[in-house]
């Protein structure tokens, strides 16, 4: 391979560079994206909160004569109950009906005996009955163990809530945050490297159909044009996603303490770099499956299918989340194609060993290499056969052979 | 001589077929050097791999551009491919600054000597327009200054005059006639030889990816055996006798009118056709070179390729 002219890399970086960022794929991906995703959480969050905050009216007739207390302190604010006589169920029956009261509960000596407890609803299908379940649960309890005569202390003590805490043997907690952050990144990789990757492949076969590649090329080596572009799109991803998570930040900040998220910077780095190593990879073959296309359409069959190859640890997520030190998450992780993506699902979801880190990192470097070289041949050789398709045989061939 | 390129004995294959077939020649500073030949003959293939596009299955090419022999340095020549192409979607100014930015000129004086080359090619006010609003033969113009652009002393120019009108032909080779004068070498191809003919200085005739005939393009001319000689004479006169004189070949004949092909030395068909006419002019010249081209190629029982 000839000798690498890093100035000359540098100016396709800068032409790819500012072509691409003023190009109107990124700027609306750049910016879809995270309208995109506010809008996706903000229908969650409001959907969540319109429920928790709407008052309910509750009437409660109470044939056992000394339950309602309980209930009534057991209840959120935003339950309202009043106590009515049994004589009364036909009236509140009737503003039930006419939107007056949300329902009513009857409680008699046997139900709260068996705990099978009436409640009465406008419609029965519709009616969202968690949070007086609850409290009627919690109610309740309380009730027989004081009619079962124990004392205050020994009541505490029963109903002291239950809860477990996950922790690895190093004592650190797992935090539900710690779960969903890594599929988070997962998921901006994916989407960055595929938004960006199409526009690089895309670009690259652009250049090859209107045939000013042969003219880069009377200039520059095919590897110095590769690498400009790859480092270009690099950048652009980089860049994305800092926008993103700038973006997902500022909105999640609205409504949550982000230190609750339990994302850490020992963590951030190594993600990072496994991000940005895996981004330049990727970035590499798509280039090359530029290079071998004729026109558009082949692109989105075959070559197309072959970036959907990275994307498997992705499909796998939740199982490596699950056991994230599985000997075959381990194999996963030192197989370079698959080595980012499993690594940023595995970084936050267990403590890794320095040596793992580096050595799956050292796994990624090799690919990069191995890739970048290549998909350079693959690239150079690709970029010159203007009428056609480039098939994997020939492909092959390329490898192998001098062109 | 003091040659600039030297290419020895280079060959490539495309599966099993050879592109490219042990060629080698040389170009001196300073001139015009027609790389001629049928389509398909290997033009853009040798062309590429002096341009360090291909790598040669076989053979050398080296340059000379301060006084000893070099590989391949990119910004030291121009290149204009058969197949035109930049960036459509970007400014024609903008293009012209990147692809000269390659080649290792600064932003600033690639602007500048841009906007003076568009001027001269009547392009000026298009300087900030996107290249797809020009027509063809103007996007012809701007990748004909894109490869001169960064002042190589070397430009390679492939099949330039393709797809264009006559007065942009004409046009095009007043520049490669001044480039020469200001100490350019250009190394052109080509496959209408008559189009360039005039143009070179020394010529290479390829075909199959072999030579046929190279040196200058005088001395090629006048080592060839036959004239074409066109004859006028007194109408009344019989001129039958021409039909079977030996060494001479009729292409047409009409009263008073003989036009043909004559092998032999011209002072004895003077004296032969003074003898017996009454000439009221003649004319004795080489053939053109495709004619050349074609009777030394049927000569060596090949076949002209015919893409």
């Amino acid at each position: 391979m000839k000798k690498l002219k890093w100035r000359n890399v540098g100016r396709v970086f800068r032409w790819e560079l500012l072509k691409n960022i003023k190009s109107p794929v990124f700027l609306a991906t750049t910016l879809m994206i995270p309208l995109i995703m506010a809008l996706a959480g903000g229908i969650g969050y409001l959907a969540g909160t319109s429920v928790a905050r709407q008052e309910q009216q509750v009437a409660v007739i109470d044939e056992t004569g000394d339950f309602f207390p309980y209930l009534e302190a057991h209840l959120a604010d935003s339950v309202k109950v009043t106590l009515h006589d049994a004589a009364e169920r036909e009236k509140l029956a009737r503003q039930v009906q006419e939107r007056e009261l949300d329902g009513y509960l009857v409680f008699t000596a046997e139900s709260v005996q068996s705990g099978i407890i009436d409640y009465y609803d406008r419609d029965a299908k519709g009616m969202n009955t968690a949070l007086l379940e609850g409290a009627i649960k919690a109610a309740l309890t309380r009730y027989r163990l004081e009619k079962m005569g124990l004392s205050e202390e020994e009541i505490n003590l029963a109903t002291a809530p239950v809860m477990l805490r996950v922790r690895s043997v190093s004592g650190e907690e797992v935090s539900f945050a710690a779960v969903i952050a890594p599929m988070f990144f997962c998921i901006l990789l994916v989407l960055a490297v595929v938004i960006s990757g199409q526009v690089l492949m895309y670009g690259v076969l652009k250049e090859k159909r209107n045939r000013i590649v042969e003219i880069l090329l009377s200039s520059v080596t095919a590897v110095d044009l590769l690498l400009g572009k790859i480092f270009a799109f690099g950048l652009l991803g980089l860049l994305q996603i800092t926008v993103w998570l700038a973006v997902g930040l500022a909105a999640a900040s609205r409504f949550i303490d982000l230190s609750d998220l339990g994302i850490k910077l020992e963590l951030l780095l190594p993600a990072a770099l496994f991000f940005v190593g895996g981004y330049i990879m990727y970035a590499a073959i798509f280039a090359a499956m530029g290079a071998t296309m004729k026109d558009a359409e082949g692109g989105s069959q075959t070559q197309g299918m072959v970036v959907l190859i990275p994307m498997i640890p992705m499909f796998a997520s939740s199982a490596i989340l699950l056991a994230p030190n599985a000997a075959w998450v381990r194999v996963m992780s030192y197989i370079p194609i698959f080595t980012p993506m499993t690594m940023l699902l595995r970084i936050p979801a267990t403590t890794l060993p320095w040596w793992e880190l580096a050595s799956a990192f050292a796994a990624l470097l090799l690919g990069i290499a191995f890739f970048v070289y290549v998909g350079a041949r693959i690239f150079s050789r690709g970029l010159l056969q203007f009428d056609r398709t480039v098939s994997f045989k020939e492909m092959g061939r390329m490898l192998r052979r001098n062109y | 001589m003091d040659l600039i390129l030297n290419v020895e004995n280079l060959s490539k294959s495309f599966g099993s077929k050879k592109a490219v077939d042990g060629i080698s020649f040389s170009v001196s500073r300073g001139e015009i050097m027609g790389l001629l030949g049928p389509n398909g003959a290997g033009k853009t293939t040798a062309i590429r791999m002096i341009m360090g596009i291909l790598s040669p299955d076989a053979g050398k090419v080296s340059f000379n551009f301060n006084g000893r022999f070099q590989p391949l340095d990119k910004s030291k020549i121009g290149y204009l491919p058969e197949e035109r192409g930049l960036y459509e979607d970007v400014k024609v100014i903008d293009n012209l600054v990147y692809l000269a930015g390659l080649k290792g000129k600064t932003a600033q004086e690639a602007r500048r000597e841009a906007q003076q080359w568009l001027e001269r090619l009547e392009l000026g006010g298009y300087a900030h327009q996107k290249l797809e609003k020009l027509s063809k033969g103007m996007q012809q113009k701007v990748q004909f200054v894109a490869s001169i652009l960064h002042r190589p002393p070397l430009v390679l120019f492939d099949e330039p005059f393709s797809g264009l009108d006559p007065v942009n032909q004409d046009f095009f080779k007043e520049i490669i006639r001044e480039l020469r004068e200001e100490g350019t070498t250009v190394l052109l191809s080509a496959h209408q030889m008559n189009l360039v003919e005039e143009l070179c200085d020394s010529i290479f005739l390829i075909n199959h990816g072999r030579e046929v005939l190279s040196g200058k393009l005088q001395e090629i001319k006048d080592s060839y055996k036959e004239n074409i000689v066109e004859l006028r004479y007194e109408p009344a006169e019989d001129g039958s006798f021409l039909k079977t004189m030996p060494g001479l070949r009729l292409l047409r004949e009409q009263p008073g009118l003989a036009v043909m092909r004559w092998r032999g030395s011209i002072n004895s068909l003077l004296q032969e056709l003074a003898s017996r006419l009454s000439i009221k002019a003649i004319t004795v010249e080489k053939p053109p070179l495709h004619e050349i081209f074609v009777e030394t190629v049927r000569e060596r029982g090949e076949e002209v390729e015919v893409a």
